[in-house]
């Protein structure tokens, strides 16, 4: 049950990230598509999307240690961050998200990249508000103590 | 004084002193019993000490044994961590892993970290990480919804 528990668990966040980083994807998909005087969407090209960020996210929780939640930025997340990038990119021209076209291509890259960012940006804001909650809650959980011991 | 003790098989425990004249021994012995349940026994190199709760920053079970750490000394209990804990959870005494339980009133800063996970700094500046199922309980415990 235990090792079950722990697949749940890490299912349950691989298939978050996954969300997180789909929706980014699809976000320039969509930009693109509407830049090129299109209003319609390939459903292949959102399934290969879906299976890359799965298949990514699996790559990053279980063999690259989760990076991007990482507090330190060193030049190991950094190459991490520019192998997963190129990793979705190289797929994106391959299954001519971009009609093949290296320019956008190259600047869904950048854009990976940046998104990679944010997400990293995002975990250490999220870190340093629960810190700050935390410590309200237990500086709040000892005075009440000594309010109780004073009567 | 003569000590008698007798053991019964039925009936409430007690203890009776009889006195003539209450006299500061006599005072700090019947104060030692009635705060008998509300300290923890271990031995150091020096001998035997009796510990109050709020000296305990934290209890570690380390090969079966259970070491009470304050923040001058550590001591040897025989005291299990499932009993320390139950007995002094109103004392902030919390179970934050399998093998450790640590005084929240001893806590002088908490840090979240990656994995939801809380680097928990203790009043002598030593730290213990906390998992994320711990931490969970934790925070219920400091907004007041468990103790």
């Amino acid at each position: 049950m235990n090792i079950w528990k722990k697949f749940l668990s890490a299912e349950i966040e691989i298939e978050l990230k996954a969300s997180l980083y789909f929706y980014t994807m699809l976000f320039f998909y969509f930009g693109y598509r509407f830049l090129s005087g299109s209003l319609s969407a390939d459903i292949i090209i959102i399934i290969e999307m879906i299976a890359s960020t799965y298949i990514m996210g699996f790559v990053q929780f279980f063999l690259l240690g989760n990076f991007d939640e990482e507090e330190n930025f060193s030049w190991k997340e950094s190459l991490k961050v520019f192998g997963c990038s190129l990793g979705y990119t190289l797929v994106s021209y391959l299954g001519g998200w971009f009609d093949r076209n290296l320019a956008v291509t190259a600047i869904y890259f950048v854009f990976m990249l940046v998104c990679y960012g944010c997400v990293y940006w995002f975990f250490s804001v999220r870190r340093s508000l629960r810190t700050k909650q935390m410590n309200i809650e237990l500086e709040n959980f000892k005075r009440k103590k000594i309010e109780k011991e004073n009567g | 004084m003569k000590l008698t003790l007798e053991q019964i098989t039925q009936g409430q425990e007690e203890i009776i002193i009889r006195y003539r004249e209450m006299t500061d021994s006599l005072g700090g012995l019947i104060r030692s019993i009635e705060q008998r349940g509300e300290k923890i026994m271990a031995m150091t190199e020096e001998g035997k000490v009796l510990l109050a709760p709020s000296e305990v920053l934290y209890l570690e079970s380390v090969d079966n044994c259970v070491y009470v750490y304050t923040e001058n000394s550590v001591a040897k209990t025989s005291m299990t961590l499932a009993v320390a804990e139950e007995a002094f959870a109103s004392e902030g005494f919390f179970r934050c892993s399998k093998s450790m339980v640590i005084n929240i009133y001893r806590i002088s800063y908490l840090r979240s970290i990656s994995g939801n996970r809380a680097d928990v700094t203790m009043d002598n500046g030593e730290h213990v990480i906390i998992s994320r199922r711990y931490v969970k309980e934790l925070r219920r415990i400091l907004k007041g919804e468990q103790i």
